[in-house]
């Protein structure tokens, strides 16, 4: 089962991972483009095309597979985690330490 | 604050290489959009941005908007600018051409877009917001109220809002209260919104508000809400200006950022009830209001993307000009700009690529947005449309998170500098951090591509593998 599949099957789960997924999600749009355009800029490099205009962006979309791209791991991992430790008792503990003169919040 | 170049070489690039403009000049009404008159187009633009908007900025920040005497009254240079706006007919470049826009392509707005935003956010508000209330009045309207008020709006002779938010009533709509009693051929607007951007002005000679609000016998919840047009000045049967309707703007907000772009709280009916028009079907107002809503949100996922680019312009010029420390495998010798650094490096880079990532991923949207709405083919137009609705939420939380984190990384490139206000880099971060708030939070934006648009898929859900 995919993680789109799992988050859509538990609503309070998914409502957790959403932003990460999104983010995610983003960043993985943003590397689709940016390998879309490494693949014209390497086919004008070959014709000779305004080379340094096409360099940069070979660079650019190197850089971004380098430094940027790999945040969707990290955030896939967090994803993948699910909602455990936000939602229930876990999360209320978390919320409720240092003010047990209060009321406590029951999740 | 340094000035804004639009960098029409890299938006060439995606918009001929990535999004296919030559896919879109093949589509019926697209004919004209050729590479050249694009370029010709962009070219203008940019001067507009960088020669008029750009220098406003600041002095929008410094000076923000008052309300005097129930009016509110813009920072200097503003009007000026805005009429300049409406000359070049930068309103109406993808407006339908039978109500006097010029009906080029969404790509081409995209890049317009992110050019007014990067110049100064503030002022892009206003055209942004009457985009959003121009397309709802277009799909929603009656043949009457579009010819009464779509050209005005196209021209941007008159500008359109959006009064969705209550008091009690934020992202949560079905809170709603605001009320609309039928009165022969029209209706009574009563009741009070919050947040209303550019929700009152003296750019143009006409405000014309979006509003959502409940008529008496409504059911209870977003099933019973509808939308009304609701103009500033009444308008007579000859298309000139009536008296004063009863919506008035009772305050302005001070805010983090966009100190130039008013934030309005708007009355509705203190007197004898503000003169509304219904805009499409009683109790389908939040329907009709999400065709505006999703057009606000591909914009707003643009301004992140712009005031990103503009940040990284000012952080890069300030990096190749301030010298401090030398290269760290170097005990003597000059020392050099901070841009040699690796780590300043590093910091410009990250600003930069995902600048270009940003831009490649909004751009082929709106091309798709193009292609959903002209190409001969339905099950293409259904294919275009459905990636359209499934990333717009992507493109508006990523873009606008990356908005707030590049122009925190601008601010940090400046070092000290960067925090105080008269290197211009703060303005950035201000004026960006309200982007993951309005037309839908980050959250709201999460929530609707996992629990509406995954669940939606075909296939998911309901147990499905």
């Amino acid at each position: 089962m995919g993680v789109a599949d799992s988050l859509v099957r538990d609503p309070n789960a998914a409502a957790v991972a959403s932003k990460n997924y999104l983010m995610l999600t983003g960043f993985v749009c943003g590397g689709w483009q940016m390998a879309r355009a490494a693949r014209v800029a390497r086919a004008k490099l070959d014709a000779g095309e305004d080379p340094g205009f096409h360099g940069a962006k070979l660079a650019t979309a190197r850089f971004y597979a380098e430094q940027i791209l790999p945040q969707a791991d990290a955030l896939l991992k967090i994803v993948r985690s699910g909602g455990s430790s936000v939602l229930g008792a876990a999360g209320g503990a978390i919320l409720n330490a240092g003010h047990e003169e209060a009321p406590p919040l029951r999740f | 604050m340094t000035t804004y170049l639009a960098p029409t070489r890299d938006m060439r690039f995606v918009i001929e290489e990535l999004a296919g403009l030559d896919q879109l000049t093949g589509l019926p009404g697209y004919e004209e959009a050729t590479p050249d008159l694009v370029e010709a187009i962009l070219d203008e633009a940019a001067k507009l941005a960088g020669e008029v908007l750009a220098p406003l900025n600041k002095t929008g920040d410094t000076q923000g908007v008052h309300l005097k005497a129930g009016d509110v009254l813009t920072a200097d240079g503003f009007k000026a600018a805005y009429q300049q706006f409406v000359e070049g007919g930068w309103n109406g470049i993808s407006g339908a051409p039978d109500h006097g826009g010029q009906g080029l392509p969404e790509l081409v707005l995209a890049a317009t877009v992110e050019m007014w935003n990067a110049a100064n956010m503030s002022f892009a508000l206003c055209p942004l917001l009457n985009a959003g209330a121009t397309e709802a009045l277009k799909q929603h309207g009656s043949d009457a109220l579009k010819a009464q008020y779509l050209p005005n709006m196209i021209s941007g002779t008159w500008t359109g809002t959006m009064n969705l938010t209550e008091p009690q009533a934020g992202s949560d709509l079905s809170a709603v209260r605001a009320k609309a009693v039928p009165e022969a051929d029209h209706y009574r607007l009563y009741g009070q919104k919050i947040f209303i951007t550019w929700g009152d002005h003296d750019l143009a000679d006409n405000v014309i508000h979006l509003v959502l609000a409940r008529t008496p016998d409504a059911p209870e919840g977003v099933k019973g809400i509808s939308l009304f047009l609701v103009p500033k000045f009444l308008v007579n049967a000859d298309g000139s200006l009536g008296p004063r309707n009863d919506v008035h703007c009772v305050s302005v907000e001070h805010k983090l950022g966009i100190h130039a772009s008013p934030t309005c709280v708007m009355s509705f009916g203190d007197q004898d009830g503000a003169i509304g028009y219904l805009v499409g079907r009683e109790n389908k107002g939040l329907a009709h209001m999400f065709t505006m809503m999703n057009e606000a949100r591909q914009k707003v996922g643009i301004q992140g993307l712009g005031i990103a680019d503009r940040a990284y312009q000012q952080a890069r010029d300030y990096a190749k000009d301030r010298i401090q420390g030398r290269p760290l495998d170097q005990k003597s010798g000059d020392r050099v700009a901070i841009i040699q650094h690796p780590d300043v490096r590093r910091m410009l880079m990250t600003m930069k690529s995902q600048v270009e990532a940003m831009r490649a991923f909004a751009y082929v949207m709106a091309a798709d947005m193009d292609l959903a709405h002209k190409h001969p083919d339905a099950t293409e137009r259904q294919h275009r449309q459905a990636r359209v609705d499934l990333l717009i939420p992507v493109l508006k939380g990523w873009c606008t998170e990356l908005g707030v984190e590049i122009a925190s990384t601008g601010v940090q490139v400046h070092g000290g500098m960067g925090y105080v206000e008269e290197t211009g880099a703060c303005q950035y971060l201000r004026d960006a951090r309200v982007a993951p708030i309005y037309e839908g939070t980050t959250g709201i934006q999460a929530a609707d591509l996992v629990g509406r648009k995954l669940a939606m898929r075909p296939g998911c859900g309901d147990g499905g593998t």
